[in-house]
């Protein structure tokens, strides 16, 4: 019965994030940019590309997975970063300090890359007040992805789905709650750190 | 042409303006704004642009939220990479809607766009064009005549001339020393070709130029009679009677 929710929340998590990654909100936006890098810098463009490519085969390679690794996931998340960094320049300000001990770990396939389009899709991201993600371990065994809070006054094509959706399938994989914490102008989301038997 | 560009990503403000030069160098951008926030104040405080160029997710919130907070009601093109906002945008004085990644094909036809549509909407400027027909006119006008004085040939300027006289089917030209001489145009010709606002045809015989006039005087049977400046003329120039009333209105212009 359990086995048959997680098929169902995996498949549904994998729709997502296909959608959210092939939507025109980041497909086309991203070629904006890149048709902008091209006219004014070339070898830019050509970084750009390859990063864009990254992010997709990461996609691609990692969609169906139960669990991921967390130094892939990060290999996918720096060039996600480096799409979003182009994109926002000074608005966005993302640090991940995860250190190599635990990197071995592993959470659930995007699960990070939700987080941070997540922050990106309810703040204000702009030079006079740039929105600071930071990526780092917490001692309890959680990787955790906090932001400084300054709502937006609208969000655009939000569907609500992509948090629930993580917190229930860490819930159907392990049995571990993930900690959404809002504190103050801190929100913060704290994923458990897996291993597998 | 200015415009106001509100675009929350940095290289895609770089872009906009790129294609924009490209499309008109004249086009002068007025300012780059990336927030809700920054146009609202931007429109509050400064004349606004000819048109607004417009992404519709800013930095702090949706570009429709502008429109609650501010008056203006120049022309927007707007530019998304989602084809879902058509509607309300359509609500507004948008006149294109261009997705992205933005062409230069796209922008030069929303550009073409708001020229055709201010040139069609624009107020007619009337003084303009009367002056335009005024000057066409003039150039047509005829400025100078070829005079014959026994073999020679003479070019008269219209300027010298005093006034035309017709006896019996030949046409004189009197210029303002005296002078006479026969000219080969009819007086019929003379009136619609000379310029109206120096010259007038006083009768059937007579066409005067404004400068020539010295004095005017009252004539029998309510007419007028004219004393010409420097000249004793050996015609009488008198104004027929029906012609008073025009002669007057033109003397006074």
């Amino acid at each position: 019965m359990e086995a048959e929710e997680l098929k169902r929340m995996t498949a549904q998590a994998e729709l997502q994030l296909v959608k959210s990654q092939i939507n025109p909100h980041f497909l086309f936006n991203n070629l904006n940019v890149l048709s902008a890098l091209v006219m004014k810098n070339t070898g830019e463009a050509n970084r750009f590309i390859e990063e864009f490519s990254k992010v997709y085969r990461y996609i691609l390679a990692n969609h169906d997975k139960e669990l991921v690794d967390i130094k892939t996931e990060l290999n996918f998340i720096k060039p996600y970063i480096f799409l979003l960094q182009k994109r926002f320049t000074d608005g966005l300000d993302i640090e991940i300090e995860v250190p190599e001990a635990y990197q071995k770990l592993y959470i659930i396939p995007a699960s990070l890359q939700m987080l941070i389009e997540n922050a990106i899709k309810h703040n204000i991201v702009s030079k006079n007040r740039p929105l600071q993600i930071v990526v780092h371990i917490n001692g309890n065994n959680t990787i955790v992805v906090s932001n400084n809070l300054q709502l937006r006054e609208s969000v655009d094509n939000s569907t609500k789905i992509g948090l629930a959706n993580i917190v229930k399938r860490y819930l159907l994989v392990s049995g571990r709650t993930v900690e959404v914490k809002k504190e103050g102008n801190a929100f913060s989301v704290a994923l458990p750190l897996l291993t597998l038997n | 042409m200015n415009i106001l560009i509100i675009e929350d990503e940095q290289l895609a403000q770089e872009r906009l303006q790129l294609l924009i030069k490209a499309y008109d160098p004249s086009i002068h951008i007025a300012g780059c704004l990336e927030s809700v926030e920054e146009t609202v104040n931007w429109l509050n405080t400064r004349p606004h642009p000819d048109l607004l160029l417009m992404d519709i997710h800013l930095s702090d919130g949706q570009s429709f939220e502008i429109f609650k907070r501010t008056s203006t009601q120049k022309p927007i093109i707007f530019t998304t990479a989602y084809e879902n906002y058509a509607i309300d945008a359509f609500q507004l004085f948008s006149i294109d809607y261009i997705l992205k990644p933005i062409t230069a094909e796209a922008l030069a036809t929303g550009l073409n766009k708001y020229k055709n549509l201010s040139a069609a909407f624009a107020p007619k400027d009337y003084q303009l064009l009367m002056e335009q027909v005024k000057d066409n006119f003039s150039i047509n006008y005829k400025n100078r005549f070829l005079a014959k004085v026994g073999q020679r040939l003479f070019f008269i300027p219209a300027k010298e001339v005093a006034y035309f006289a017709a006896d019996n089917k030949i046409v004189f030209l009197i210029d303002k020393e005296g002078n006479r001489f026969v000219i080969n145009i009819t007086m019929e010709k003379l009136e619609t070709e000379l310029n109206p606002k120096d010259f007038f045809r006083l009768s059937r015989k007579i066409i005067i130029h404004a400068d020539a006039i010295d004095q005017v005087k009252p004539y029998q049977s309510n007419r007028l009679k004219l004393q010409l400046k420097g000249i004793a003329a050996p015609e009488e120039i008198i104004i027929s009677r029906e012609r008073v009333a025009e002669f007057k209105q033109w003397a006074d212009t």
